[in-house]
Order: structure tokens, then sequence, then C-alpha cells
């Protein structure tokens, strides 16, 4: 089949200023290589530089982890990351929970060829690792959910921009994980990051932005506080340097595991940090010089103007019983009529969440210039997203995921789950995530008892560090070492929701062959214990921690 | 010399010492090359790219001996963070002791088709010779 | 050690004229050439000693030490070095923005201890105008340092036009 022509999205393109940026870059991190290789740089001087710039050594090779900000990419973007999964990789990447994409099989010489041809795309890895601003993410839905105030992509972007190499905040204590969402049904875990924003209306009406900080998991996880109700527009940047200046300033450097900002307000108290925050913040307002002026605003906004949509009415198709469950899931209401937004499922059973094919990149890349303005959103939830399809196109989108294998019925369902790459891959892990969150998908691999069991969200991470979001899971999973022997703990009752809340550690861990039969019994409790409608999570909280406890220990051999 | 003040801080070892305590019985030393990130196992003065392949060290002074001087060749910029692990016998092999070990020594477990499991290193074992 | 100072956008080499009196060290008796430097510890035990002096008097603050600290006798001090205690350690960039800003020191902030050549461009942007090197470093490299990427997004104390600004002058 001949590929379509390339459609460009409504998204952020750089102008000159934003290429000469990115290239220079790549240049100054080249250098950084050279450096090292000569052994100009030591290691440990060389490893914060390249976690900067998104490289790390993992058990069998470099990582390079590529930002994808605020999740969107075009699809000459995507054939890109193709190209370079056959060409430096083996055939495959994968998109994390923070919506970027990493490749697991880098060799270090050939990063900076790598960067050079993501630049030719206007992509790169600034900042997609290290104690430092973090890839800005977003709702998947932006842009294209009828539930949103405004779409939040501009100030995501305004927030990447100010971000990028700023020179007092690439030193931090620790990393810092921005997102921003304009809906009351939160989709980015707002409520779980280092500082959120949120769109928000005051009662005259007026648009502006909710800060929060102090939401992390790893060791000690925490939900986020809300600092300031009410940051008018043009005030956003400089309140938001004051968050980090702050931070900075006051946060711990003596203990690595005491370093996020969380730490901080839970210490000094939110009220407190807010006091300290604002001292900033009307200083930083005073001067002017972050003032976000109207008109650039205005410039930036206008790069995401909503596609040209055809004046079409609402009519969803009908088909057969799996196009059926896979509308019911993973097809979600458009603001346009006529239109819906499909999610891409990267949870088939039996595969590796969040991994996909050069060849499905490819693939991919097509549906989207075909059916979808030439765009796709990463989730963090570890899917794809086609943000502006036709409703009419949806049975030949099925059709052409199907033969894909991304078609899978699941989104918010208990096999789309959420897992690091873990022991398999991460030099930090401490137990494998992906064969534990295989294997659950199989034991409830049956479609019909997915949809009987509803909205169950699972997500396992390989160690403490909490990349897989256990805390946050209404079935968490945590691996942990015990003496070499991969051992697992259940949590449940977390939430990355707008109703956020910690899971609880339900006791001793499980083995390797034991977890998913754990989760089963767990799951045959709410089952059996639910009301009406009730999700599992909300069973969870109406009855507590303890049937489903006798269940999950019931037959195993408690660790 | 590009960087400032390095000359005045000791070289960071920090890694392969904390990886040193605590270990008994026989065991091996690893590392990761620098160019590419193979995994690599010590072998005599030099390094080969399979555990098979790799030296056992029976006594905690034998493999004392081979971290100081991987550790002392560190500055050569040819690979880093070395470190020893503990193997035992089982049928016949020798296998690393922990499931980290056995996973960096094979390749994902997810992924059968990559990494030293399916004969597929980062470089060659004709270059890392050559830079050995 | 060698100290470079920034002169207009680029480097030179100068004459350390400043003396560090440790802080069990006593004073200087005699009025020395050029300054005398101490740190925060000693300058609030010997405050009035050292203001009553007729020389420049400098104060060195480790990370931990906020400038404020100082008080009004920031604006008495020609020099404050903040340390690097390892480059990792970034405090000192918040610090001299304050002090460029808040405080409004105009004398010369000096960085000291264990920061990269990778780290020179920021510690101008924020404050910075003066640097203590090791012997082998050169000019060359300084301003190399300077000069690699060419544009910023983010305003600084260092007054440069952002790219915001240069686009709305396209």
């Amino acid at each position: 089949m001949l590929n379509p022509v390339p459609i460009q999205p409504n998204m952020y393109r750089y102008d000159e200023f934003d290429a000469q940026f990115v290239s220079e870059r790549v240049n100054q991190f080249a250098g950084q290589v050279a450096r090292r290789l000569s052994g100009e740089l030591t290691e440990d001087q060389f490893k914060p530089l390249r976690l900067m710039n998104g490289l790390y050594l993992q058990l069998h090779a470099y990582m390079l982890r590529i930002a994808v900000p605020y999740g969107t990419l075009s699809s000459k973007q995507m054939r890109k990351l193709a190209h370079i999964a056959r060409t430096y990789d083996k055939g495959f990447g994968h998109f994390t929970t923070r919506t970027n994409m990493q490749f697991h099989w880098i060799k270090l010489v050939d990063v900076p060829k790598i960067l050079r041809e993501l630049a030719d795309v206007e992509m790169h890895c600034i900042q997609t690792s290290g104690n430092c601003v973090r890839n800005v993410t977003a709702d998947q839905f932006a842009g294209a959910t009828p539930e949103e105030i405004e779409d939040p992509r501009p100030l995501c972007e305004i927030i990447r921009q100010w971000s990028s190499l700023h020179p007092e905040f690439v030193f931090l204590a620790r990393k810092f994980k921005i997102a921003v969402g304009a809906t009351e049904h939160d989709r980015a875990a707002l409520q779980w990051h280092d500082m959120a924003v949120q769109v928000v209306k005051n009662v005259e009406g007026r648009i502006g932005y909710l800060v929060m900080a102090g939401g992390g998991m790893g060791r000690t996880p925490y939900v986020a506080h809300v600092m300031k109700e009410f940051v008018e527009r043009e005030d956003i940047l400089a309140y938001l340097e004051a968050v980090l200046r702050v931070y900075n300033q006051d946060s711990r450097r003596d203990n690595i595991h005491k370093q996020r900002i969380k730490i901080l307000i839970n210490t000094i108290g939110p009220e407190e940090m807010r006091r300290r925050v604002e001292r900033e913040f009307q200083e930083l307002k005073a001067m002017g010089t972050l003032e976000l002026p109207k008109a650039e605003l205005a410039r930036i906004t206008a790069y995401f103007a909503p596609p040209a949509f055809e004046a079409l009415e609402d009519a969803m198709p009908s088909g057969s019983a799996a196009f059926e469950n896979w509308k019911k899931t993973n097809v979600h209401a458009h603001k346009a009529p006529g239109y819906a937004i499909a999610t891409i499922s990267l949870k088939a059973v039996g595969q590796v969440p969040g991994d996909i094919s050069a060849d499905q990149m490819d693939a991919v890349a097509n549906l989207m210039d075909e059916f979808s303005v030439g765009e796709v959103r990463v989730t963090h939830e570890q899917n794809l997203v086609l943000p502006h399809v036709r409703q009419k196109d949806l049975p030949a989108i099925f059709a052409r995921l199907e033969a894909l294998d991304l078609a899978t019925p699941n989104s918010g369902l208990i096999t789309d789950i959420i897992a690091c790459p873990g022991l398999d891959y991460c030099d930090l892990a401490n137990a494998r995530s992906i064969p534990i969150a295989q294997n659950i998908a199989k034991k409830f691999a049956d479609l019909d008892r997915q949809h009987h069991i509803g909205e169950l969200k699972i997500k396992i991470s390989g160690c403490i560090n909490a990349c897989g979001h256990h805390h946050a899971g209404h079935i968490g999973i945590l691996g942990v070492d015990k003496k070499g022997v991969e051992f697992y703990q259940l949590l449940l009752g977390g939430s990355g929701a707008e109703d956020a809340s910690i899971g609880t550690i339900m006791g001793p861990g499980f083995g390797e062959h034991e977890i998913a039969d754990a989760v089963e019994r767990v799951v045959n409790v709410y089952l059996a214990e639910r009301q009406g409608s009730e999700r599992f999570l909300d069973t969870y909280r109406r009855i507590g921690m303890e049937k489903f406890k006798a269940a999950a220990y019931q037959d195993a051999v408690a660790a | 010399m590009r960087r400032v003040k390095v000359l005045l801080s000791a070289p960071a070892h920090g890694f392969s010492a904390a990886m040193a305590t605590h270990l008994s019985g026989p065991q091996m030393l690893t590392a990761n090359r620098l160019k590419t990130g193979d995994v690599l196992y010590r072998k005599g003065a030099g390094w080969v790219l399979t555990l098979a392949e790799g030296e056992v060290y029976q006594t905690q002074a034998a493999a004392d001996a081979a971290l100081a001087a991987a550790n002392a060749e560190l500055a050569r910029n040819e690979f880093v963070a070395p470190y020893l692990f503990e193997v035992r016998e089982k049928a016949g092999r020798v296998v690393p002791v922990k499931e980290r070990e056995i996973i960096r020594a094979a390749g994902p477990t997810v992924h059968h088709h990559t990494g030293k499991q399916a004969g597929q290193f980062q470089a060659t074992q004709a270059q890392v010779d050559a830079n050995a | 050690m060698k100290l470079i100072r920034l002169n207009g956008e680029v480097g030179a080499f100068v004459e350390d004229h400043f003396a560090f009196v440790t802080d069990d060290a006593p004073l200087p008796e005699h009025p020395v050439p050029g300054g005398i430097m101490v740190s925060l510890t000693r300058f609030q035990k010997d405050r009035a000693a050292l203001l009553a002096r007729n020389t420049p008097i400098g104060v060195k603050l480790l990370a931990h030490e906020n400038p404020e600290l100082l008080g009004d006798d920031v604006s008495r001090l020609a020099l404050i070095a903040l340390d690097f205690p390892k480059f990792r350690d970034g405090r000192a960039f918040s610090w001299a923005r304050l002090l460029r800003t808040r405080l409004g020191f105009r004398g010369e902030i000096r960085a000291v201890g264990d920061f990269l050549y990778d780290q020179i461009n920021y510690q101008k942007r924020v404050g910075f105008d003066a640097w203590e090197v090791p012997a082998h470093f050169t000019i060359e490299q300084f301003n190399r340092a300077l000069t690699e990427m060419t544009n910023v997004y983010q305003p600084s104390t260092d007054g440069r036009k952002t790219i915001r600004e240069l686009r709305a002058e396209r």
C-alpha cells in the first residue's frame, strides 16, 4: 500500500530560534560524549550530563528517552521513531508513563547521530531525565474532549520553552515533573506531580490557573497540595518560577530519598510553603520580566487551532460484537459533532505494555494521516490516541487496528495495565514487572469477564521508584528483592484520577507465580461485594482492606 | 583538560565499592563497555562478552584483586561501573545467584529474540578484543 | 588556582587580590593590599572589626547559606564567593540570582569549588562574574563555554534578550 501524504497536524512547529536551539544542544551533547570517550570527563561527571539528555546505562545497553512533549506526535515524527527503532535499536520502542518513547538497545557512539535525526523532525531528548524539569505532560484528549475549558497544550508549550535549559533550575535537588490539565475528570494524574496546573474559571468567568505542588510517588508517596487557587494567565510563569526557586533554595541535599519537593512541602507544611512561594511570586511579578504577554499566548495558541472539522451529524456506526466492545471502552466523545476520540491499545494480551514495533509505528502513522489529521497522542497509561476521527470511519479504523493487534477493547479495564520496564531492562529495578503484567492479562483475557469487572486500574512497578505508578493503582503491585528472589507486594485503593489517593500495602509479598492468583482472588471479593454500579475502587473504599486481605492470602504461601 | 577542579576530587568508585561488600562464595566481575553499553565479564586481564567465558574467582582474595585491577583501569575509559557478583554451580554450569545478573547475562525474559540469549551483542568480540 | 573575570561577553584572567583568612587565623594586623575574604561564620563573629577596616571585604558562602543571612551588610561587601561543594548541588544558582535582584548586590560574585565547564554558562546567566579555575583551564575554553548556546528562552539577571523578545523584533 502506498503511504498517504504526511499531514502536518495543528501542533507547535519550530521556528528558526527553536531549530537553532535544538541543533546547538545536539552539538553540545555530542561534545560531552566526545569528552567522555576521550576521558576528559569521568563517568561520575558525565552521568548527570547524559541523564539531562535522556541517556541511561541500563542492564544490557544504553537507553535513550525521547521527549514527546505533552504526548503530541505528528505522523512524520512517528515514522522517524520507527526509523530509529530499525536503524539503531532492535525494531521496537517503548512508550512510558511520562508519555515519552524510550529505546533500550542504544550505543553511546550512535547517540549524536540519533539526536540529529530527531532534530530533523523537531524532536529532542532535552531534560527527559536528570535533576531538572522533565517533559511536561497533559491530558491525552486535549483539544478534542468536550469536557475541557480550553486546550491545555499551548500552556504546556510555553512551559516547555521556559523550562528548557533554565539556568537556575538544571541542577535541582531531584527531578521535577509538571503536568497540565483542563478538565474536572483528570486523565493526567495531576495530583501525583511535583507541580501541576489545572486550567480553571474564576467566579467572574475569567480563565486562569490553579497550581498544585508536592505530589509524587517513589518511596514516600504524597498527593499534591493546592498552592494557589487562581493565578492570572499572565502571571503563570512567574508563579511556577517562584515554586521552583523556593524548592531549589530550601530542599534538602543531604539524603537523596528526601530531596523531592513533596518532602520539603510536607516538612515545612503547605501553609509555610505557600508563604515562601508568595514572597518570591510577588517579587517576580513586580519585576515583570516573566509576564506572559497576550500576544505570545495567542501566537502559541494559534499553532494548536482546532482542525477544520467537517459539518457532520452525530451518527455512531454499529458493527460486530468485537467492534461494539471496542466502541464501549476505546471510543470517547469528541467536541465536534460526528467526530470521536479513539484509543489505540498497546496492551494486547501477552504483549509488553507500552511496547510498539517499528512496523506498527509506521502503520499507526498511516492511520494518523488517513483518519486523524496526521496526529496521535501518547497517554500516561501507555496507550495511543487518535484525537480527531470521523465517527463514520470508526469501523475502518477498527479493522485496520485489529490487523495490527492494536484493537484490544480494554481501555480502562483490568488488562489495560501500566508496567515499568522492570528488571528485564532497568538498572534500578528489584524485580520484573512485564511478565507479571502479562500473566495477569492472560488470566483475565476473557473479554466478557473484563467488561463484567469494569473499570479497574492495575499498575506495576519493579522498584520503589514507582515508574509503574503502583501507589496510584486501584490495585498496585510493587516488586521487591528478597535475597536475589523477586517478590510482589499488593496495594489496594490508589487512584491517579481526580479522586487521587495513595494505595495501602496489604501485607507480605507474593511470589512470582502467586501474584496473579492473588489478584484474581481480590477481584472475586469485589465481584461478590459490589453494590450497584460501584467500581472496584468504590467497593474497596466502602468495605476496606479486611475481606480482600483474607482472600488474597487464603491459598498463598505468605513470604 | 576542560573540566574544572576535577583533579581535586577523588574518582568515584562508590558503586563497585558498595557492591563488593558482603559478598561470599564464588564470584565473577562484570562491567559495561563505555562505547556500546555491552555487558562484559572479566577474564584474565581483559573482558569477554558472555558469562560462560568469564572467569570465576573461587576466593575473596582473587575476586578483590580482579576488582582492584579493573578499578585501576577505569582511567582508560573503555568500560564503566565494574563490580563483583555471586555465582553458583547448577547442573554443571555457572549461574548467577541473583535474578538481576541472570537477566544481564541472558537478556530480557520477555523478548527472547534480543540480547545475549539470541547471540546479539552491541559490539563484536573482535571489537572488544581490539580495545582490551 | 587562577581567577577569571567576566569582561563584557568574554573572560579574562585577573589577579586575585583577596586573601582568604580561615576561621581560626587572626585577622591581619596591618592593612593588606587587595582585600580580605572570610567565611560567613567569621564574618558574623568579627563583623564590626571587619567593617571598620579600610579594606574591601569578601564573604564566602557555603551552599546552604542563604545570602539573606548577611542582611544589609551585603551592600558593604566587595565580593561574595558562592561555593559548589559538588557540581550537582545547584543552590548557588538561586543564591546568585537572589543577590543580583532582591539584594541588589553589585560587587563580584565568584564561583568556587567543584563545578564543571558545562555549568559556566548557566552561572554567568544568573549573575556570576568571576570563576576560580584550575591552572590548566584556558580562556578559550571559558569563552567557548559561553557561546555553545546562542539564544535563551528565559529572562535572567544577565538581561539577555530572550527568544520571545527576538521573535517580537522580527
